[in-house]
């Protein structure tokens, strides 16, 4: 399994019996549950705190079947988000074979992690609620699954050497990068947090990441941004802060790009070789996932397989045979998948 | 996978495709059934403006066996349907211990999206020439439909998991409704997914997709049934009034005893609900019963 490295001086950490300890700087890192803590947790979710926790209560008198049921019936949305082995349907676009090391950043109830741990060498489960990294824990043990390790922790605080995975799944990350280091634009934040991917990669190594269009065409009508409220991801970034500070009483920090918003900021951090997924209907649950550059795929896609049930797709498919049109829509599309190389 | 797969099929480009051979090749991966989505996945591959071949393959090689067994039915299907509404089958390989298929990729509009009578006797005369193929020359006595009823939910069963008890309730209705004295059931090969989603209309020819449980079941009226009843908006057994003299120009062209239509009725309700696992799993022996009788009333 993966070495864990000091985020402070990347010396090796040595494990005792309930924390990590580097040998060089004296710094110690609790382990609770087998699980190493590099930051303090911080709950989130589809479902409530309490309510993750009487899941994983229920994980001590009841049988595994019994949970899933349990959780299939009152928590519907966790449990899709947990256990659709289609969330990670974008990783076929990727020559993944059983060395690979993967580590998936924000793993939350690990539905990314387990189709991939059954072709991938190695999983690292890095999140930073301590509830979602046990939730992860259990079923992978529930399901025999020995490559998966579980981690609490964040990009300020990684506890990897350089160089070390073939890939990182950004799966609903990246927008969320930049709430923290708050003296900072959220922009560069999410930049340092791309550059800090970019040095834990191998030569070669992919990062996948999963993520809303800032400019979606449900953006233009009913959707919400990720702040909770309409319109502040269509605003300028100035106007978006005040209106956010004056409605919710907090700076306006979840950015999100359009197709070349995205390509600029993976750009100006290193990375190369990019590749853009249209997943329908979205990232979280990629029914299909349209390559972007050839638009007759996604011509297809909406003429043959896509069943418009909102009056925007039905205009689309209306208007499908132009390849104007076409273009148009893939810069509206709701979210991208986006494949890019070290 | 799919740059292995691009590599294996730019290699083969004279074998298994026409034209001139391009640079690279798009893949846009589509979803299963809903009894498989767990398990399989397909990819339409692009060669500029139209997919030309389709692939299956599953999510783990612990699902080896689907991608490997359809393939095989496809290519019975194909060996026996020469009227090019089957895909021809191309390759079927592995990548990293994974099964995948490749096959020709029909490009047409789904039945489904066509409500038009017209639209549904252009099915029919497709249908009735591909059951006239597929007569087998081989009857079931009443004594032996029993045991068939029996062995063809038991298949059912063991794909898809059920509880001890919904299973045995299951195949008690089936020995009970198969038992029929001195009647003959004639055996017609059916497609086994004939769902208006795997009818195609492509430039006005029928095509259709999915011949992965091809002859797995022989019994007479199975696909028209699974059809009819998918194509209807009717979402009980009302719709059997509504198409009841199709089902009976059915009946009579193969020389079926219609004393028998509620045996087949039952049995394609049991295998229809069988293959949506997370429906049936809502079931009981009492909505089971309660099914039944509506089938008996309706008959």
């Amino acid at each position: 399994m993966t070495n864990l490295y000091c985020p402070k001086c990347q010396n090796e950490l040595s494990k005792k019996e309930n924390f990590y300890i580097c040998a060089k700087c004296g710094k110690q890192w609790p382990i609770k549950n087998d699980i190493g803590l590099f930051c303090e947790s911080r709950y989130w979710g589809e479902i409530s705190q309490g309510k993750m926790n009487e899941i994983l209560d229920s994980f001590n008198d009841r049988n595994y079947s019994e949970i899933i049921d349990t959780m299939k019936e009152k928590y519907d949305a966790a449990y899709r988000f947990s256990f659709d082995p289609s969330r990670a349907d974008w990783r076929f676009y990727l020559p993944i074979d059983k060395n690979w090391k993967v580590l998936d950043a924000g793993c939350g109830m690990g539905g990314m992690i387990f189709p991939l741990a059954k072709i991938a060498g190695e999983i690292v489960a890095f999140d930073s609620s301590y509830e979602r990294a046990k939730f992860v824990q259990l079923k992978s043990r529930y399901e025999g699954l020995e490559n998966i390790k579980t981690l609490v922790g964040d990009f300020d605080n990684l506890p990897f050497k350089e160089g070390e995975f073939d890939l990182i799944i950004f799966n609903g990350f990246l927008e969320w990068a930049g709430v923290s280091g708050e003296s900072k634009n959220p922009r560069n934040v999410q930049k340092d947090t791309l550059k800090k991917c970019l040095k834990l990669l191998k030569p070669g190594g992919y990062l996948y990441i999963g993520i809303e269009n800032r400019i979606a065409l449900n953006y233009f009508t009913t959707g919400r941004d990720h702040s909770g409220i309409r319109y502040t991801g269509l605003m300028p970034r100035f106007f978006a802060n005040i209106y956010t500070k004056i409605r919710l009483k907090k700076p306006y920090r979840t950015y999100t790009y359009s197709r070349q918003g995205y390509t600029k900021l993976l750009k100006e951090s290193g990375f190369n070789d990019l590749s853009f997924l249209l997943p329908a209907t979205g990232y979280n649950f990629p029914k299909y996932i349209i390559p972007y550059d050839n638009i007759y795929c996604l011509q297809y896609a909406i003429k043959n397989l896509l069943s418009p049930n909102s009056w925007r797709k039905k205009l689309v498919k209306l208007f499908s045979n132009s390849v104007l049109i076409m273009k148009i829509y893939r810069k509206l599309f709701f979210s991208f998948g986006i494949i890019c190389k070290k | 996978m799919t740059e292995y797969l691009e590599k294996l099929i730019l290699d083969n480009w004279e074998k298994w495709a026409n034209g001139e051979k391009p640079r690279h090749l798009d893949f846009l991966k589509t979803h299963a059934g809903n009894a498989t989505r767990n398990k399989k996945v397909g990819f339409f591959i692009f060669n500029g403006k139209q997919p030309f071949i389709f692939v299956k393959t599953v999510r783990e090689n612990n699902y080896n066996s689907v991608i490997d067994e359809e393939f095989e039915s496809l290519k019975n299907a194909h060996q026996q349907l020469k009227n090019g509404s089957v895909p021809i089958p191309i390759h079927a390989g592995e990548y990293q211990g994974v099964s995948f298929s490749l096959e020709e990729a029909f490009v047409g509009k789904q039945f489904h999206s066509f409500k038009k009578e017209g639209d549904l006797k252009r099915f029919l005369v497709w249908f009735f020439g591909f059951q006239k193929s597929m007569v087998l020359g081989r009857d079931l006595s009443g004594k032996d439909l029993g045991n068939y009823f029996e062995d063809i939910v038991d298949r059912f069963l063991k794909l898809y998991s059920l509880d001890d008890n919904l299973r045995n309730t299951i195949l008690d209705l089936a020995r009970e409704l198969a038992y029929f004295d001195g009647l003959k059931l004639p055996l017609i090969g059916q497609h086994g997914d004939l769902t208006p989603d795997n009818v195609l209309d492509c430039g006005g020819k029928i095509k259709v997709i999915d011949w992965g449980n091809f002859k797995k079941i022989d019994l007479p009226l199975f696909d028209l049934l699974v059809f009819l009843q998918r194509w209807s908006s009717i979402r009980d057994i009302g719709f059997i009034h509504k198409y009841r003299p199709i089902i009976d120009k059915y009946l009579e062209e193969f020389n079926i005893d219609k004393n028998l239509l509620k045996r087949l009725i039952f049995v394609h309700y049991l295998l229809d609900f069988m293959r949506k696992k997370e429906q049936l799993e809502a079931y009981d022996k009492e909505y089971l019963n309660q099914r039944l009788k509506e089938i008996k009333d309706i008959i």
